[in-house]
């Protein structure tokens, strides 16, 4: 079957409604799909009598709907734009070690006994961490201008950061432990508030503009030496791409703890499926799988009908290896490539 | 119209590559060979006229605008006046043949791309890879389609790095060739070919830059009968340049 390609990528269109309607419809208490509907749109006002069909899906299932489309989408392009800037199919959001430097921020906070579970100064933390380590990275970045140095500091850093958040807990309560070890599960449900909305908004708005200088990343591909004779501003490019894969990850981390996998391996199913390395379509291509993955990897966690729930990250490892398994194993040319 | 003064070139915290005391001149309306032996400094040279590598000292003109430094020219300009194929082998599994042409035409915004593309592809005979991905292409391909994408570019000054390495004798003879015909019917102005295929060098070039931590410049005539060629390659070795066949033989015969 031959598809056209921007064909192929509104043809996800659907199957991400589907998936967020699915996400709505099951869990421990399953709704009818009718009902779901009428509670998307029923309006709460204070002091009115409201039906648990509308509590359930405009406070619990959507803002976790909303914050797994957003995280999956902003993972997703971070891993994209990293493998784009070191033409390396095996880079990915966690190479600068934001992660670990939010994992180091939560657990300053743990340590310092501030808020209770998933709050909002654990988020500012994370954060906080974050960015410090993405600021290191970036001034390291502006000195060396190498992109491969920046790949080998960013992991360095990342040990440290995690060899300091090890030392942290090391001299933490039992309980503080096992709030950190929750964290490092991931999970979409412990996004705080406005949280979930900011993070699906902010992902959007950043696809617009990479879409529109997209042939400036294909260029990109060829080494920066042919960018630059293209008229294009190498450096400044890849530090405006590493800046905004390494703020994306900050802030998916903080509202989620840290979530592997969807960000190295999205870009590849992205690339399998459409068959081109072009960042105009492949950028929302992108984004919209990385959305569909970790929507039914978190409905997949929340074991429907049942009151457990696995680790999110457990179930993204095992529903994505085969997947990624088939689209690199096939016996067509290309492989794993950028 | 390339010109270039007083350089040094080097990389890094590097010693110098390359240290020049004169001024050169890439002039217009010619195939220009740089030859020399291994790291003496042809690809550095190269890199530096082409606006990719800032000289640690001197001047780089182009048409008297400066290339580096305050006032240089604009990035776009220079990618409309400059094109380059490089030795770097960075390629993209699924980028089809045509898309990666297509890149050439960044400088222009996409103006007038199908044209321009089209001719790139028929210069270097590869129209009939115009669909394929270039991950599935073979290296002497690969190179020929790197030639396209520079020449979608519609340079004035296209500049080469071994661009006839990976190539089979015909299609290193037809680069050439391509150059040699590209240069007289005035579609680009200079070509700048860095090789080591001396043969080809020697017979389609108008002039020669031996590089070779410094740098000499002269027709060919001039250098090969002078026997500069010959001393920048192999001064002290028994090796003698026959310059007619632009291959080093042994100056006494074999021993048996």
């Amino acid at each position: 079957m031959k598809t056209s390609l921007p064909l192929r990528l509104i043809m996800l269109v659907p199957v991400l409604a589907a998936s967020v309607l699915l996400a709505l419809v099951l869990g421990s208490v399953p709704l009818p799909p009718k009902d779901v509907l009428v509670a998307l749109f029923a309006s709460v006002s204070p002091g009115e009598e409201f039906s648990l069909a509308t509590v359930i899906v405009q406070q619990v299932r959507l803002p976790r709907v909303l914050t797994a489309a957003g995280a999956g989408g902003a993972l997703a392009l971070a891993g994209l734009l990293m493998q784009t800037v070191f033409r390396n199919p095996l880079a990915g959001p966690g190479v600068l070690g934001v992660n670990a430097g939010a994992g180091l921020g939560v657990a300053f906070v743990i340590l310092a006994g501030v808020g209770a579970g998933l709050a909002a100064p654990t988020v500012t933390a994370a954060i906080a961490g974050a960015m410090a380590v993405l600021v290191v990275v970036m001034i390291v970045h502006q000195v060396v201008q190498q992109p491969v140095v920046v790949l080998v500091l960013g992991l360095l850093f990342g040990y440290a950061a995690s060899a300091i958040t090890t030392i942290l807990l090391a001299g933490s309560a039992v309980d503080g432990l096992e709030r950190y070890v929750q964290w490092s599960f991931g999970s979409f449900a412990l996004a705080p508030g406005a949280g979930p909305l900011t993070l699906l908004l902010a992902t959007l708005v950043i696809t617009v503009p990479l879409t529109v200088v997209a042939p400036r990343l294909d260029a990109l591909l060829l080494g920066s030496s042919y960018a630059e004779s293209l008229g294009i501003h190498a450096q400044r490019l890849e530090r405006t791409l590493l800046l905004t894969a390494g703020v994306l990850t900050g802030i998916v981390t903080a509202l989620t703890g840290p979530i592997s996998f969807l960000g190295v391996a999205v870009p590849h199913i992205a690339r399998g499926y459409l068959h081109t390395s072009r960042h105009r379509l492949l950028v929302p291509t992108t984004v919209l799988i990385g959305a569909i993955l970790a929507i039914l990897a978190d409905l997949l966690a929340r074991l429907p009908g049942s009151e457990a729930t696995l680790p999110l990250n457990a179930v993204l490892a095992v529903l994505g290896v085969p997947v990624v398994l088939i689209v690199v194993l096939r016996p067509r040319q290309g492989g794993v490539q950028t | 119209m390339i010109t270039l003064q007083e350089l040094r070139l080097g990389y890094g915290s590097g010693p110098d590559v390359l240290v020049v005391h004169e001024a050169m001149e890439l002039p217009e309306h010619a195939l220009i060979s740089l030859i020399g032996p291994n790291g003496g400094g042809k690809t550095t040279l190269l890199r530096c006229a082409a606006g990719l590598l800032k000289p640690r000292g001197g001047t780089v003109r182009l048409r008297g605008e400066p290339l580096y430094g305050p006032g240089a020219i604009s990035r776009d300009r220079r990618a409309r006046v400059m094109a380059v194929v490089l030795t770097e082998t960075v390629f993209p599994a699924y980028l089809r043949v045509r898309e990666l042409v297509s890149l050439g035409r960044l400088p222009y915004g996409g103006r007038d791309s199908d044209a321009a593309i089209q001719r790139a592809l028929a210069y270097t005979e590869s129209e009939y890879l115009a669909r394929r991905y270039v991950g599935s292409l073979s290296d002497g391909e690969r190179q020929r389609v790197m030639v396209a994408r520079a020449l979608a570019q519609e340079p004035e000054i296209l500049l080469l790095d071994e661009p006839t390495s990976h190539l089979d004798p015909p299609h290193q003879t037809a680069l050439f060739q391509l150059l040699r015909c590209l240069v007289e019917s005035r579609v680009i102005e200079t070509a700048v070919i860095a090789t080591h295929q001396l043969h080809l060098a020697l017979y389609f070039s108008d002039l020669l830059v031996l590089v070779n931590r410094s740098v000499r410049q002269g027709t060919t005539t001039e250098l090969t009968e002078s026997g500069a060629v010959a001393a920048t390659f192999a001064p002290h070795t028994n090796l003698g340049l026959d310059t007619h066949r632009g291959w080093f033989v042994p100056e006494a015969p074999l021993q048996s």
